[in-house]
C-alpha cells in the first residue's frame, strides 16, 4: 500500500466513512506495519478528543452535573454498607443505614422474600450506576432505573407488571409500586385486586383488570384503561374516579383531563423464548454476479429456494451487484427492480423475524419507500410488509415500518443517510398477536422506539388467489401493469444485503449476532431454555 | 500534577459525607477520567455520561476505598470496569464493520494511552488548538462545536467531500504532533 493510500484511509477512517473493504485493507496494512497502527491510534485519539472537548468545553458544567446526580442517591449511599471486616468505619454507616432504611425496604428484609421478583426481560439496560437485575432476582429496595429495553415483574400478591425503558420506578411493597418516570402496564392475576401504583400526580387502584400507565418528566401521568377498572384518585382532587376500559385520563397539577384509552401505545406482553432452534432462511447475495443468490439457511422452506433477480415488467437490466455489508449485495433502482424469493412466507400469526442490512438513499422520495421485503396477501391483516416509511399522515417519513395493510408499526430514527443500517422485525406469536403489541423493532441492534402505531390482528395470508412468492425491492400492492396501474411505490431505491426469514422471534442477542457476526449463535441446549 | 496530600484531606471529608469535599475531587480528577474514556470510546456523549458515572459510582462505594492509597488510580479502575460493561451491552458499531481492526485500534489506544497521560491530555490539546487559527480554527469549530456533518459541510462550503476529509485529516495530524511535544514520553503522541 503507497502512503497516499495510506493517508485516504486514514482520513475517510477519521470521519467514519471507511466501508468494509477500505476496512479490511487497513487492517492487513495495520498488522503489516505497526507504525500505520501506531498513527490511526493517534489520530483516532485526537478525533476523539476533539469531538468530546468541544462539545463539553465547561469543566464546572461536569462538576455540577456530578454534584445533581449525587442528590438523587442519598439512600442507595446509605442502605448498602459493605459487610467488611476489619473497618472501624462500617458500623457507623450500618447504623445510618438502618435510620434511613424505607418502609418498603423494612418489609423485604423482614419477609425474607421479594415483594417482587424479574420474570423476563428483553433488551434490558439499566443505569450504570445500579446493580443491573437478572431474570429470575428480586427487585432491591430504592429506585431502579431502567435506560432501556422491556421487564416484566412479579409481585407477590399476583400483579404481573411490564415496565418500558426508559423508566424510574421503585418497589414499595408485595402490591404497591411508584413509577416516578416512564411506561408500565400493569395486569392482574384472576381473581385478585388491589394491586397500587403511585405516579407524582396520583394513585391508582386496580381493581381486577389491565391498564397502562405512562409518566412524563414532569410527572404529569395518563392512565389508559386496557380492561375492566381502575379507582383513581389524582393529588389534584379530593375524590377518587373510576375509569372503565377504554377509557383514559391525564392527571395534571391542577386538574384532570379525559379521553379515549390508546390500548396501542402499550407494549402488553414480552416475546416468549424461542424453544428449540429456529429454522430460518438466508440470502447473503455474496454471488457478487448472476441471476440468483442461494439460500444459506436451514430448516425453513426449501433448501435449494434461490433469491432470483427479476424486473417488472422484463427485459430491464434487474438489481445491480455491489459491495454489501458482508461480501456482496444487491442494488435496486427504484423503477422496476426487484428479487423472487423462491418462498411463500410465514403465515398466520406465527412468530417470526425478518433481519437485514439495508441502506437507503439521502435523496430517497415517498415513492420509493415500499417493499424492501413482503410476502401474503394484500388486505388488512393478511399482508406483511417491511418498508421505509413513505406514509407522511401515518408517521414520520423515512423510518423502518412494517405494515400489514391498514395496521403498522413506525419506528423513530431516519434511515435516509446513505449509510448501511441493520434492521429487524420481530413478530411473538400467540392468541391474536396485534401490530399494536407484538412488534418488535431493531436498528442496528438495539430496541427501536415506534413513533407511531396503529392496532390491528396480524392473520398472514400465504394461500390464496393474490398471494404470491416473497418479494424484496417491489410493493406487495403492485401485482402488474392492467391490475393497480394507480399503485404509486410500486419498486424500492436503495441497497439491500444479508437477508434473514426466521420461524420464531429472535431476542435482543441473537439479532445483534446477525449484525455482528452474520450468524445465529449456537442454539440453547434443553438444560438452558428450561432455566430461561 | 494532583496532590496525594491534599486529596487525602478531601477524601476523608467526603467520606463523612461532605458533598463540596467530593466536589472538590471531582474538580481535581475530571479530566483524566473523561480523557481516560473519551479515547476508548466512540461516542463523546456516552463518555461523558459514563464519566459522571465514574463519580457517582466512587461516592456509593466510598467505605471500599482506602484513604491511604492514591485516588486516581481507584477512579481509573472504576472507569474501566464500567467501560468494559458499557461495551458487553452497547458496543459501538466498529470502525468500518471491522471488528477485528475495532479490537487491534482498542489494543493500541490502552497500550499507549496510559494513566499518566491522560490528564494531561486535554490541556495539551488545548494548547495545540491555540496555534490553529482562520479559517482552519472555523472549520474545527464547524465540524467539532456544532457537530455538521462533512457532507454537509462540503455543502455549506461548497468544497469537495474529499478535500475537507483530507483537510481534516491534516488538521488532526498537526494536532497529534504538537501534542506530542508537550506530552512527555508518549509514544503515543508523536
Amino acid at each position: 500500500m503507497t502512503l497516499d493510500e495510506q493517508r485516504q484511509l486514514l482520513a475517510r477512517a477519521g470521519v467514519g466513512d471507511l466501508s468494509a473493504e477500505e476496512a479490511a485493507r487497513l487492517l492487513e496494512a495495520c498488522r503489516a506495519d505497526p507504525t500505520l497502527l501506531a498513527k490511526l491510534g493517534q489520530l483516532t485519539v485526537v478525533e476523539r478528543l476533539l469531538a468530546h472537548g468541544y462539545l463539553y468545553s465547561d469543566d464546572g458544567a461536569f462538576v455540577r452535573e456530578v454534584r445533581a446526580r449525587l442528590r438523587d442517591f442519598p439512600v442507595e449511599f446509605t442502605v448498602r454498607p459493605k459487610r467488611r471486616a476489619g473497618w472501624p468505619g462500617r458500623w457507623a454507616w450500618a447504623a445510618a443505614a438502618t435510620l434511613v432504611l424505607s418502609v418498603a425496604g423494612w418489609w423485604t428484609l423482614r419477609q425474607g422474600s421479594p415483594d417482587a421478583r424479574v420474570v423476563r426481560m428483553e433488551s434490558a439496560t439499566w443505569n450504570l450506576d445500579q446493580v443491573s437485575p437478572q431474570v429470575g432476582s428480586g427487585l432491591e429496595s430504592g429506585r431502579q432505573r431502567l435506560a432501556a429495553g422491556l421487564v416484566e415483574l412479579k409481585f407477590a400478591h399476583g400483579a404481573t407488571v411490564i415496565v418500558e425503558g426508559p423508566a424510574d420506578f421503585e418497589v414499595l411493597g408485595p402490591q404497591h409500586a411508584f413509577l416516578h418516570q416512564g411506561r408500565a402496564v400493569t395486569r392482574m392475576a384472576q381473581g385478585t385486586k388491589g394491586f397500587i401504583l403511585e405516579s407524582p400526580r396520583g394513585r391508582l387502584v386496580d381493581q381486577g383488570t389491565e391498564f397502562g400507565v405512562s409518566v412524563g418528566p414532569s410527572g404529569d401521568t395518563e392512565v389508559h384503561v386496557l380492561e375492566g377498572k381502575v379507582e383513581a384518585a389524582p393529588s389534584s382532587q379530593r375524590q377518587t374516579l373510576e375509569l372503565s376500559v377504554h377509557q383514559a385520563a391525564r392527571f395534571m397539577p391542577q386538574r384532570v383531563e379525559h379521553f379515549a384509552a390508546d390500548a396501542g401505545g402499550f407494549i402488553t406482553d414480552l416475546p416468549p423464548p424461542a424453544l428449540g432452534e429456529v429454522g430460518f432462511l438466508h440470502w447473503s447475495f455474496d454471488e457478487g454476479q448472476g441471476e440468483s443468490s442461494v439460500n444459506h439457511g436451514r430448516k425453513l422452506g426449501s433448501p435449494q429456494a434461490r433469491a432470483i433477480l427479476r424486473t417488472y415488467p422484463e427485459g430491464a437490466s434487474g438489481p445491480q451487484w455491489i459491495s454489501g455489508q458482508f461480501g456482496a449485495g444487491l442494488s435496486f433502482d427504484g423503477k422496476d427492480d426487484y428479487v423472487e424469493g423462491e418462498f411463500s412466507g410465514i403465515p398466520g400469526g406465527e412468530p417470526r423475524t425478518v433481519a437485514f442490512w439495508v441502506k437507503v438513499p439521502r435523496d430517497s422520495t415517498i415513492d420509493e419507500g415500499y417493499g424492501i421485503i413482503n410476502w401474503g396477501t394484500n388486505k388488512p391483516g393478511l399482508a406483511w410488509q417491511i418498508s421505509v416509511n413513505p406514509m407522511e399522515k401515518e408517521g414520520p417519513l423515512g423510518r423502518l415500518r412494517l405494515g400489514v395493510n391498514e395496521r403498522f408499526v413506525i419506528g423513530t430514527t431516519d434511515l435516509r443517510d446513505d449509510r448501511w443500517h441493520h434492521c429487524a422485525v420481530v413478530m411473538y406469536g400467540g392468541h391474536r398477536p396485534d401490530a399494536g403489541t407484538h412488534i418488535l423493532l431493531y436498528l442496528d441492534g438495539e430496541l427501536e422506539p415506534a413513533a407511531r402505531k396503529a392496532l390491528g390482528e396480524i392473520r398472514t395470508e400465504i394461500g390464496g388467489d393474490e398471494a404470491h412468492n416473497m418479494w424484496l425491492g417491489r410493493n406487495l400492492a403492485y401485482r402488474g401493469i392492467g391490475r393497480q396501474n394507480g399503485t404509486t411505490g410500486r419498486f424500492f431505491r436503495g441497497c439491500l444485503d444479508e437477508v434473514f426469514v426466521c420461524n420464531g422471534a429472535l431476542d435482543q442477542g441473537q439479532i445483534r449476532s446477525l449484525m455482528k457476526f452474520n450468524r445465529l449463535p449456537a442454539p440453547p441446549t434443553v438444560a438452558q431454555t428450561m432455566a430461561r | 500534577m494532583i496532590a496525594d496530600k491534599d486529596d487525602k484531606r478531601w477524601v476523608l471529608a467526603a467520606r463523612k459525607g461532605d458533598a463540596d469535599a467530593f466536589a472538590a475531587l471531582v474538580e481535581r480528577h475530571h479530566r483524566g477520567v473523561r480523557a481516560c474514556l473519551v479515547a476508548r470510546m466512540h461516542d463523546a456523549h456516552e463518555a461523558e455520561d459514563l464519566a459522571q458515572d465514574v463519580f457517582v459510582t466512587a461516592f456509593r462505594k466510598f467505605d471500599e476505598f482506602d484513604p491511604a492509597r492514591p485516588l486516581a488510580p481507584w477512579l481509573r479502575s472504576i472507569a474501566l470496569n464500567l467501560l468494559r460493561n458499557h461495551w458487553r451491552k452497547f458496543r459501538a458499531q466498529p470502525m468500518g464493520g471491522n471488528a477485528e481492526l475495532e479490537g487491534l485500534l482498542d489494543q493500541q489506544i490502552a497500550r499507549e494511552c496510559g494513566p499518566e497521560r491522560e490528564p494531561l491530555l486535554y490541556g495539551a490539546l488545548h494548547d495545540c488548538l491555540e496555534r490553529i487559527d482562520g479559517p482552519a480554527r472555523e472549520l474545527l469549530h464547524q465540524r467539532y462545536g456544532e457537530e455538521v456533518s462533512v457532507r454537509e459541510l462540503a455543502d455549506r462550503m461548497q468544497r469537495g467531500y474529499s478535500a475537507l476529509t483530507m483537510q481534516l485529516h491534516r488538521l488532526r495530524e498537526v494536532l497529534a504532533d504538537c501534542m506530542g511535544q508537550k506530552l512527555p514520553k508518549s509514544d503515543l503522541l508523536t
